[in-house]
């Protein structure tokens, strides 16, 4: 039993740690945190784990509110080079069935999609994971539509890093080759949020499809001050940017939306995490993010093994990141926005956008896929979209959209 | 008290009348000044410290005997039938005496510092330099003075606290302390909490073969049947709760069984899966299978508490970790495809613990309402300023050492003005010398009396720190904080009595 009590004391003390941090009671709140390292460790079971990078999150948080120096220094330390970016989107891929599945039912859409279609434009506005889901998508295309010649694939990918796309234009070419299609690859090196999708290269008038996976609600930071004072005009709102009804919850993007709109993409699938950290209170976005990393370290923790150090490191230099920036980083710095699909829907409805069902065949692949993993995942279709479930909580939702 | 005449630096026999068995109280009750801060006309006397631990100091110059007290030498005189002419002592007028302390390294050998009752200078002395020759039996405390050893074998066991997990304490603070913290509070409300779910587990049968019953081989065996990873293709697997559960256990070796078989992973072969299969029949407990049913299975509200903890232990455990296969040791993580993913595909660990799902869970539902409170208690920390006023004046004793006495009562009114007036040379070094606010090893440290040389300033040091840096800090939660802080310094290691025997 006494695991059990030490864990139910450490959420508490992890809930009231973030209470006192956000009404600036740092002394408090210090105590807490000291109490903390001795309960929390990264080697332990997964509520320890977990609970180590929220401890470390709000230790973060606490100095983020007092001083400016430090914490910019100490987020420059913990900056991940490139190669170790893309070595931790692939150790994701490897120890989740969340990217699998998400490509699994973005490319079926899609083929459905281009049912008829010669020529198939792509635009990968997150392209982390590199080529694997275009390579899928091409070998999908060619199962599918093995007598169509000369099938002319374009992939436009967004990413920050050129070294990035160059491999992923190399990896796509070399496997285009093989399946004989026509293959152009178009990189553009620019972050989302300085992205205006007029200026890409896509044809106008050929058949678009827009695939984003968990890369949306980065559009969403904003500088939090202004925007809760715009908002504080019209509509005292708990919750910021949550309303649809509220006049300007991110301009950022809904112009982006909109902009994608105009490209008018035959289908677009959306991948996002299911969860609601986009709050302002503090305590509220440790309390939900808490529930969120608290299922994903549990599907590490069934899965893997806890001396592997890929897990350590995985725990550490994704999961902690992401949890440092939803707790520790306030306004544009805050990128981990993430949002559940019931508000997801209204904007991208606002920007144009009408919902396309899921492609079942795609729902059908992906939950065989399961199988191949630890048992815990669901797959739930609810509302048209598509859920991804461990144990009943909801993680990753997948929506699909026409122009 | 009336006044010795005896003990000028000579220890002379002179029996002078002082009439102290007689006197009466004078009607204007006698001035005492502050400990440490002596009248300023009085007579210092200085005694050697072989004077000053003599007993006996009054001798009867008829008898020579010697007595420790004049009264008693008076009262001893009397028997002797003295002359009425000898009878009287002097009456001359005496002035106030203090006594320094012999030891130079003590503070008190400062004539300025100068104690003003000479019991109470033997009393420090052999307090303070001395050595403990008094022992209680009961707890193995030891005293230098033996009024201080009596009085407490008077209270020694007498008065305790007692934890609701057995553990005892004579000291309120330390008991406060360890109260804030104590696993006995979870686990009474765990138990409350148990009570009702052991109700609605037998009521909702999450597994199939959940009841105790169930022999362990016939799940083992069925589970075994069922897992059949070739599904056939027109029959897309819906995902059932119940096949999971079963699937839960097999799942565990069918992956296995599937990854070993299917993968070419240098040896491992397919007899692995049927070790670990048997592993699992043999297993005698099948309180290891209610215990892993949980973890696995485990929904929101069926909170498997096992029923058999003691059964999840040392056993089962190595043996699975024994079987644990090293293909996760060092494998390469590049890959394309699904395969290397199965190299994961770990037998869950058998140790009990539960996911942090349902722990996030179950501590929602328990609330953070109650122990908010108790969770930081020990300290002395509640947010309310009029909290702070009791709590202050109450951690009064245990804040000072001797030497912050005079201070108790003024820090917090200096904290409430948002800057210590005292200790003004303690605040600025903080102030200027610390780098960082932030854990300054040395004043965390001594919040937590590991070095308690200015435990008070350097918490009202720090606090002042912060708000001059944090701008819209409470001063109220500094002082609160700062009383926190020192109180938590004591409370944390009043046990050893730092605060005390500094």
């Amino acid at each position: 039993m006494n695991w059990e009590r030490k864990g139910i004391r450490l959420v508490h003390l992890l809930k009231h740690c973030a209470k006192l941090t956000e009404s600036g009671n740092y002394f408090d709140a210090d105590i807490a945190l000291y109490r903390l390292s001795s309960l929390a460790s990264p080697d332990g079971d997964s509520l320890q784990r977990v609970a180590t990078h929220f401890s470390e999150a709000l230790a973060c948080c606490q100095v983020a509110k007092n001083l400016r120096g430090v914490p910019k220094v100490l987020r420059l330390v913990k900056t991940l080079s490139t190669p170790e970016q893309q070595l931790v989107k692939q150790l994701f891929f490897d120890f989740y069935p969340f990217l699998n599945i998400a490509y699994t039912i973005t490319n079926r859409t899609i083929i459905e999609a281009m049912e008829g279609e010669t020529t198939i434009n792509v635009l990968d506005l997150s392209p982390s994971s590199g080529a694997v889901q275009w390579i899928r998508l091409m070998q999908g295309l060619k199962e599918r539509f093995p007598n169509t010649p000369c099938l002319k694939i374009t992939v436009t990918a967004i990413h920050e890093k050129k070294e990035v796309l160059e491999q992923m234009g190399l990896h796509l070419g070399v496997e285009a080759e093989r399946l004989h299609f026509h293959f152009q690859f178009n990189p553009v090196v620019s972050s989302l949020e300085s992205l205006d999708p007029e200026t890409l290269p896509i044809k106008k008038g050929e058949p678009l499809a827009i695939s984003c996976v968990l890369q949306l609600h980065s559009l969403l930071a904003t500088d939090d001050d202004n925007a809760k004072q715009n908002m504080k005009k019209v509509n005292p709102s708990p919750d910021s940017a949550l309303s649809p009804f509220s006049p300007c919850p991110s301009r950022k993007m809904d112009c982006f939306l909109y902009g994608l709109w105009k490209l008018q993409p035959k289908v677009m699938v959306i991948t996002e995490q299911e969860s609601n950290v986009n709050g302002s209170s503090l305590t509220q976005r440790v309390d939900r993010a808490l529930n969120f990393y608290g299922a994903l370290f549990d599907c590490l923790e069934a899965s893997i093994s806890r001396t592997l150090v890929w897990r350590t490191l995985f725990e550490k230099m994704l999961l902690g990141e992401e949890i440092k920036n939803i707790v520790a980083c306030e306004g544009v710095e805050r990128k981990e926005r993430h949002e559940k699909l019931e508000t997801w829907i209204p904007r991208l409805e606002l920007a144009g956008f009408r919902r396309v069902p899921i492609s079942s065949n795609g729902i059908w692949l992906a939950t065989r896929m399961l199988q191949n993993y630890v048992p815990g995942y669901n797959i739930r279709q609810e509302n048209k979209c598509l859920f991804i479930y461990w144990k009943e909580i909801p993680l990753f939702s997948v929506s699909a959209w026409k122009f | 008290m009336p006044v010795d005449k005896d003990n000028v630096s000579t220890a002379s026999g002179e029996a002078s009348v002082s009439s102290s068995g007689n006197q009466t109280k004078p009607a204007t009750k006698k001035k005492r000044n502050l400990p440490g801060m002596p009248d300023p006309e009085a007579e210092v006397i200085a005694l050697s410290p072989k004077t000053l631990l003599a007993t006996n100091r009054f001798v009867c110059e008829i008898c020579s005997k010697g007595f420790q007290r004049d009264q008693n030498l008076q009262l001893h005189r009397r028997g002797h039938n003295l002359p009425w002419k000898l009878r009287q002592r002097s009456s001359k007028e005496v002035r106030k005496r203090v006594y320094v302390c012999p030891e130079l390294t003590c503070v008190h050998h400062d004539p300025s510092r100068a104690l003003g009752d000479l019991t109470g200078i033997k009393k420090h002395f052999c307090r303070k330099h001395g050595e403990k020759k008094w022992k209680c039996d009961k707890c193995s405390k030891k005293y230098a003075v033996q009024s201080d050893w009596k009085a407490h074998s008077k209270v020694c066991g007498t008065r305790e606290y007692k934890c609701d997990c057995g553990t005892v304490f004579s000291r309120r603070d330390s008991f406060i302390t360890h109260r804030a913290f104590c696993d006995a509070l979870a686990e009474e409300s765990a138990r409350s909490q148990t009570v009702v779910k052991a109700n609605s587990e037998n009521d909702s049968k999450v597994l199939a073969g959940d009841s105790p019953p169930t022999p362990t081989t016939s799940v083992m065996s069925s589970g075994l049947q069922t897992q059949n990873l070739e599904l056939p293709e027109n029959n897309p697997p819906q995902v059932i709760e119940e096949a999971q559960a079963v699937t839960a256990l097999s799942g565990s070796c069918g992956s296995n069984s599937s990854s070993t078989c299917s993968t070419s992973n240098g040896g491992a072969t397919c007899n692995s899966s049927s070790v670990f299969a048997s592993l699992f029949a043999s297993s005698t407990a099948s309180g290891t299978l209610q215990s892993q049913t949980p973890a696995f299975s485990d929904l929101i509200r069926a909170m498997g508490v096992p029923d058999h903890p003691a059964d999840i232990s040392g056993p089962s455990s190595s043996e699975a970790i024994s079987l644990r296969l090293s293909t996760t040791a060092a494998s390469p993580i590049f890959a394309t495809g699904g395969q290397e993913r199965r190299q994961y595909a770990m037998p869950p660990q058998l140790q009990p613990a539960m996911s942090a799902t349902a722990l996030l869970q179950k501590a929602a539902q328990m609330g953070a309402a109650a122990t908010n409170a108790s969770l930081l208690r020990g300290f002395g920390i509640v947010s309310s300023s009029s909290a702070l006023a009791s709590s202050g004046q109450q951690d009064g004793v245990q804040w000072g050492q001797q030497q912050v006495e005079s201070e108790s009562g003024s820090v917090p009114a200096g904290l409430g003005l948002g800057l210590p007036c005292d200790g003004g040379s303690g605040l600025k070094e903080l102030m200027m010398g610390t780098p960082s606010m932030f854990g300054p090893k040395h004043t965390t440290l001594d919040f937590l009396g590991l070095g308690m040389a200015a435990g008070g300033t350097a918490g009202g040091g720090l606090s002042a720190l912060i708000t001059s840096i944090g701008g819209g800090l409470d001063v109220t939660a500094a002082a609160a904080a700062a009383a926190a802080a020192a109180a938590f310094g004591n409370g944390e290691f009043s046990g050893k009595d730092i605060g005390r025997s500094s």
